[in-house]
This record gives C-alpha cells, structure tokens and sequence, in this order.
C-alpha cells in the first residue's frame, strides 16, 4: 500500500521547458527509497513536487489517497513531510536547536517542552547540548546535515524527503547519515532520498531511476539480478 | 502564538534595524504630538477667545459703495467733476442715518443680544461759561450770555468757530460741546471700560428725562463750576434757544483735552475735545431735540438749500451678538429685511479679534504643513525600512514556508514585529512629544508675534509714526459725528492685542490622533511588508540560495 504515489506525473519550467514526463511511481511506507540520476535529470524537481513546493504541469501526486494538489499543503509540509535540503536551509541567525524548535512550533503539535523536544531530536542525530546551542554557521556541513536530518524529522512527519544528504561528505559522516535515515524507513517513515552516489542508492530498498526525459523506477531486487549497473529505459 | 514568539525572537535579535525603525516612528509620533498639540491648543484658544468676546456690530453707511454705484450707473458725467459731486451729494442724501426706531426695530431680531445707543447733539456753551479750549478762552468774554431755566433764548455761541459764527458739518451746526444721551449703561463704554469715572457727585438717572448732566471734571474746574450748579446751553443754529440742566456728577475722562496717547491731538472743533463732553440720559436728549424742532425756523441759504435750526442727533446704535453665527445671520436679515446693501454692518470686536489671531493661524499654519511633511517623510521612510528588511529576510520566508509556515502567518509576523517597534516608539514619542509641545508652541508662538509686531512697526514708521501703537481709538457709545468718525485723526491701524500664550499640552484628543497616525503608520508599514512577503515563492528563494 503505497503512500505516495505519482500517477503520469509531468513537469515544466514556464511551460515549455519538459523537465518530466509521465512519471507513474509509489512510494510505501517503512521503505528507504532512493531516486538515482544524472545532473539535470529533474531529481531535484521530483523532491519539490513531493515536498508540495511545486505542482505537477500534469498528472497527479496521491498523499495517502488525496490528491496532493486539493490539499492543504502549508499543512502537509508542517506536519506530514520533512524535508532535508541540499544546501541544509538551515536559518544561520539560529542555533542548531532554535532551528528545529521553529519547525516543532510551527507544526503546531501538542508538544509541552519544545526546547526539550529539540534537544532529544539533535541527541538522536548525534549532536551533544553543547552543539546544539551552537549557531549552525559555526557547526561543520557534517553537523549542519545532521541538524538538517533532526529539523526534518522534528514534527514527526510520515514522509522523509532528503535531497543529496551525502554531498560534499567524508565517507565516515556519509555512513551516520545513511544510517539515520534508514533508521527512520525501520521505524515506519516512507524515506525518499535523491542522490547520485551508488553507496547511497546501493542501501536503498527501491531505486528510483530518472533519466530524462522519461526513466522508469527499478526494484533493488532487479538491480541485484541485472548482470551489470542498471540502465534507465527509454 | 507561534507568530508572536517568533516576532518577539526577531526584534531582540535585529536590535539595530529595528532600532532605527523605533527611532524614525518615534520621531514623527513626537513631531505629531508637537503639530497637533499646537494646532489643537490654537484652535481651543481660538474657541475661548470667541466665548469671552462681546461681539458688538454698528450699522454704517459705506460711501465708497455709493460711489462706485453712482459711478457705474452715470458714464456720461464722468468727465465733470463738478456734475459728479452733485450727483453723489444728492445720491448720498438717499441714505441718511439710520433713525433710532430703524435700529430698534432691526433690534427685536432673535440673532441680537442687545442694543447700546446714544444721540449725541452739538450746543453751545453760554455766559462765562466756555469750552474747554486754549484757542478760544480769550473769546469767550464776547459770548452772549443767556437767561432763563429750561427755556431757549440768547444768542450764537463761541468756540472754534469764533463768537457769532456757527458751523456747519454734515447739515449740522457745530457748538462748543457735545451732548450725548445714553440709552443704558452698557452704551456708556468709557465707563464699562474705566476710562471714565464719576470723581464727584452721583450717575445721572438714564431713564429719566429729568435734565440732569454730567461733566468732565476738567471742564468744570475750567468754569468753577460744582455738582448742583445749573449749566445753560444754547442751539448753535439759534442762540435764542437755550437748555439748562443741572450738574449731578462730575466724571474724569483718561482723554486729555491736548493730548493723545502718542502725542498732540489735532481736532477742528472744540466740542470734540473729550472735556467738553456733557452726558444725558437718552429721554432728555431727546425731549431737547423735540423742543428744538417744535422752536424751529427755517432759512434758504445763497446756494437755495433749506437750513433749519431744528437740533439732529447723531444716533449711534451698536448691536449685542451672542456669537459669531449670529452677526453672521444677522447681516442676512437686514439684507431680507431691505436694508440697502450700501450700508453695512462691521464689527470691530470681531475684526481686532480676526486681527489679534494673526501669529496663532500662522503657527497653526505652519504646524500643519509641519504635521504634513513629517508624516509623509516618515511614512516612505518606514516603507522603505521595511521593505528592505524583508528582502533582507527573504531567505527566511523561503525556509519558513518550506517548512510549512503559511505565507499569510509569515507576513503576520512581520506586521507583528512593526507593530510592536512602532507601539513602543509610539510611547516614548508620545513621552517626548508631550514634554516638548509646551514651550515649543509658546516659543514658536512668540516668534510669530514678534514678527507681527515688527512689521507693524515697520510700517507705522513707514508712515511717521514712531511706536505704531494707538491705544485710543474709541467706537460705539462715545462722542460721535456723522460718519462715525472718532474726535482725532484715525491712525491707519490700530495697535493688536496679539494672542501671545496657548496651553499645547496634550490631551485625550491629541493623543488619540497621534496615535491614529502610529496606526496609520502601522497600517501603511505593514501593507509594505505583507505585499512584500507574499510576492515571494519559496521554492524560487531556496533555489537562487542554493
């Protein structure tokens, strides 16, 4: 039972420019899902259409048997997905547990202690108090992701999208990150990530391939059987 | 709540933007507190001024607008001076004085409070008695003296006219001293006013045609005359007619018989002289004049005019108003009521009022286009404050509404965290504006009345008069000749009373204003703000970061 799931899905830029077409993909929950691609293949437009920040030119995107498009999606991004940007978009004036208090406010939820909150959800991504009352300028990019990470799993969201959390990357820190996330696909959350690094797609449990302009998505399963790297179809 | 906390957050973190944000509403809530309580302060000055003020209107006949109309009516006489002066002579005799009943009836309107009148008639001194004049005392010897109690005889008079001479002014012979009948109290306004009072003796009665007078204690002393002597006049026009009443009161009068307030007072007669005036009350002038027209004879002069020796009075009438609304109304109903639109109905309450206002309007003036500039300045100021904050902050409306921040809620907060700088400046503005109202509007007013006063100097000197300052210059109630022309030369203006003090504190009122101006200010910031917000995509403001 899919959660999300894009039915002949298209996308342009001021409607001329085809970035997708025809994209027909589920996403199910407690699954850690990668969507693979070259540069300007549309992964990232494929995450904004998830995250509700853009609108499908054509199609449509289901969120648990709505269509995403009726939705109220101020609502759906406060409390139904979280989002892990590839520049972070972190809010710099901030400390690292200031930016994940802001979105545990704004997602309205009954939550007594939000400081508290915060703290725990940078706990659970690694960060130490001392950290997390750091203004994130002054943290690392590794800690920077990792309060990205605990932003976006802050409310509690069903959906995890995550867009190049590796990047720019030392191995070992790469390795906490893919951790976290799977991590969180175990606990029940539809985890999507785009990337383009194999190790990020090789622990995945679905590979979505986006070769422009039309890619069809490709099991792990499959993946494992193909005699070589796989192929986008065309 | 979430926008609140988040306002709060975002003012104590940009305390230097929001700083100078503070300090730019602050400045235009103090000069708003300032421009409105001057304006407030003058305008309630303005309104008090007005309640205090007895508003008193005469009844003149405007010559200029005779003229002009003869003027527009007759072309063809144009060229002849002579044709036209007989031409305005006959059109002003259209328009003789207004008769005591006329004002009493014009009087019963509802829009007039009151009426002070007095008639005034010119008769001669007779026996030893003279006018107080130095040009004339060593002719008086010559007079002809009279004879008889309350009966008419004798002969012509002394005075500035010579003895057994008369003049005539106006169609009215001229004696030594001026007789003046009050109608009331209120009409005696050199005695409402204290520039006369009884010295010796006791207050005629005014209703009472009983033949007694007062006069000037310098007139009396001038005859060696005491209260309760009799004082015999005669009728310039027939000196056999002569009046005799008795003395009750002597009263001193601040006008001296030589001198005026800025120096020598020219007259061309002695009875205008304020020491030979003699009060009566109104029913005995007027039981003098019908004696007068009943003893009449008349005579055809070399020109073929009719002269009569029948005493006329001059009837000075000065109408009582409530308010401003009803001189107003008032000159309405004497238009409906017929009245000839040549005679005109002035205030000169009302015009030293307008006059004395001057340096307040100014102020008051200048405090609004103050007001004008200050809220305009401050107002593209604070817009542009704030929409440079929010591109400034345009990152953060993108991470907000990624997040899932309603675009409205963030604009919302940026409304919140204006309105909470500018309240709080509103305050101290306020604070400081209440403060500095005071001796700023007193200060700013003062200058205005200074420069009044100099210009005022400035042009009395123009006209070779050192001060510039005329204290006298009486109206209504005092010795009148026909035209309405006081006993010197008129100065071309009379010294203003300017108003020189206002209370600009603030009140209820004034606050309220400013702060519907810190709102207005609120309002106008936050319209920028939101519409500036709300234009931006969050998606696009990640990317271009990105």
């Amino acid at each position: 039972m899919s959660l999300i799931s894009l039915h002949a899905v298209g996308y342009s830029y001021d409607g001329a420019t085809e970035v997708l077409r025809d994209l027909d993909w589920s996403f199910e929950p407690g699954r850690f899902h990668a969507i693979v691609g070259r540069s300007g293949a549309g992964k990232t437009t494929v995450l904004s259409l998830l995250a509700g920040l853009a609108t499908p030119t054509s199609g449509m995107i289901e969120f648990d048997g709505h269509d995403l498009a009726r939705m109220d999606r101020y609502r759906y991004r406060r409390r139904d997905v979280g989002v892990v940007f590839q520049s972070f978009n972190l809010l710099p004036h901030l400390t690292a547990r200031e930016n994940v208090e802001l979105t545990l406010r704004a997602s309205g939820k009954p939550i007594r202690d939000k400081r508290r909150a915060a703290s725990q959800r940078l706990a659970q991504v690694g960060l130490n108090q001392e950290l997390a009352d750091r203004r994130v300028l002054k943290l690392s990019g590794g800690e920077q992701q990792r309060v990205a990470i605990a932003r976006a799993l802050a409310a509690d969201p069903r959906v995890i999208l995550a867009d190049e959390p590796t990047g720019n990357l030392d191995l070992a820190t790469q390795e906490d990150i893919i951790d976290l996330l799977a991590a969180s696909a175990q606990e029940g959350k539809c985890v999507i990530v785009v990337t383009h690094s194999p190790e990020v797609a090789q622990c995945a449990d679905q590979v979505h391939r986006l070769h422009a302009p039309r890619l069809k998505p490709t099991s792990r399963r499959a993946k494992r059987q193909a005699p070589s790297a796989p192929q986008p179809e065309r | 709540m979430f926008v609140i906390i988040n306002a709060l957050t975002s003012i104590a973190r940009s305390k230097g933007r929001n700083i100078l944000m503070g300090l730019v509403v602050m400045a235009v809530a103090a000069a708003a507190c300032v421009a409105l309580g001057i304006r407030h302060a003058a305008r309630q000055a303005e309104t008090d001024g007005l309640a205090q003020l007895t508003i008193t209107g005469t009844i003149s006949l405007d010559r200029q607008a005779v003229m002009s109309q003869l003027q527009s009516d007759t072309t063809t006489e144009a060229s002849d001076p002579g044709a036209m002066g007989d031409s305005l002579r006959a059109a002003l005799a259209q328009y003789p004085d207004l008769t005591l009943d006329q004002l009493l009836a014009y009087a019963d309107s509802d829009r007039v409070a009151g009426l002070r009148y007095s008639g005034s008639i010119s008769l001669d001194a007779t026996g030893d008695v003279q006018a107080v004049s130095t040009e004339s005392s060593t002719e008086a010897a010559d007079q002809t003296v009279t004879t008889g109690m309350d009966q008419w005889g004798g002969g012509f008079g002394g005075g500035a006219g010579g003895p057994g001479d008369f003049q005539v002014f106006d169609g009215r012979s001229l004696g030594d001293l001026t007789v003046t009948g009050y109608g009331s109290q209120e009409a005696m306004t050199e005695f409402v006013s204290g520039a006369s009072q009884i010295v010796d003796g006791a207050m005629i009665d005014l209703a009472a045609a009983d033949d007694d007078c007062l006069v000037t204690d310098e007139f009396a002393a001038f005859n060696g005359l005491a209260v309760g002597d009799a004082l015999t006049l005669a009728n310039p026009a027939a000196a056999d007619q002569t009046y005799t009443c008795d003395i009750t009161g002597l009263y001193s009068n601040q006008g001296s018989s030589t001198t005026g307030g800025s120096g020598p007072v020219l007259r061309f007669a002695t009875a205008q002289d304020p020491a030979n005036q003699v009060i009566v009350s109104y029913p005995t002038l007027r039981a003098v004049v019908t004696l007068s027209g009943d003893q009449a004879t008349t005579t055809t002069d070399a020109n073929g005019n009719t002269v009569s020796t029948a005493l006329s009075p001059t009837i000075a009438g000065t109408f009582v108003f409530a308010s401003p609304a009803d001189f107003e109304a008032f000159q309405q109903e004497l238009t409906a009521a017929g009245l000839p639109a040549v005679y005109q109905l002035t205030s000169t309450d009302l015009n030293n009022y307008e006059a004395s206002l001057v340096p307040l309007r100014n102020l008051s003036s200048f405090a609004a286009t103050l007001l004008w500039i200050v809220l305009g300045v401050g107002a593209v100021i604070i817009v542009v404050l704030t929409i440079f904050n929010i591109r400034e902050r345009k990152y953060e409306i993108g991470v907000l509404t990624a997040v899932g921040v309603a675009k409205p809620k963030v604009a919302l907060q940026f409304v919140a965290e204006v309105g909470v700088v500018a309240l709080l400046a509103l305050i101290v503005g306020l604070g400081v504006g209440a403060a500095a109202a005071p001796p700023l509007a007193d200060h700013l007013l003062s200058d205005q009345v200074a420069q009044q006063q100099a210009q005022q100097t400035a042009q009395e000197q123009s006209f070779g008069r050192p001060g510039g300052s005329d204290p006298g210059g009486g109206n209504a109630g005092g010795p009148v000749l026909s035209g309405g022309t006081v006993g010197r030369w008129p100065s071309a203006s009379q010294a203003v009373a300017y108003l020189d003090q206002i209370n600009a504190s603030l009140d209820l009122a004034v606050v309220g204003q400013v702060a519907a101006i810190g709102l207005g200010l609120i309002v106008v910031a936050s319209a920028a703000g939101v519409v500036s917000a709300l234009r931006y995509d969050p998606l696009t403001i990640l990317a271009n970061r990105s």
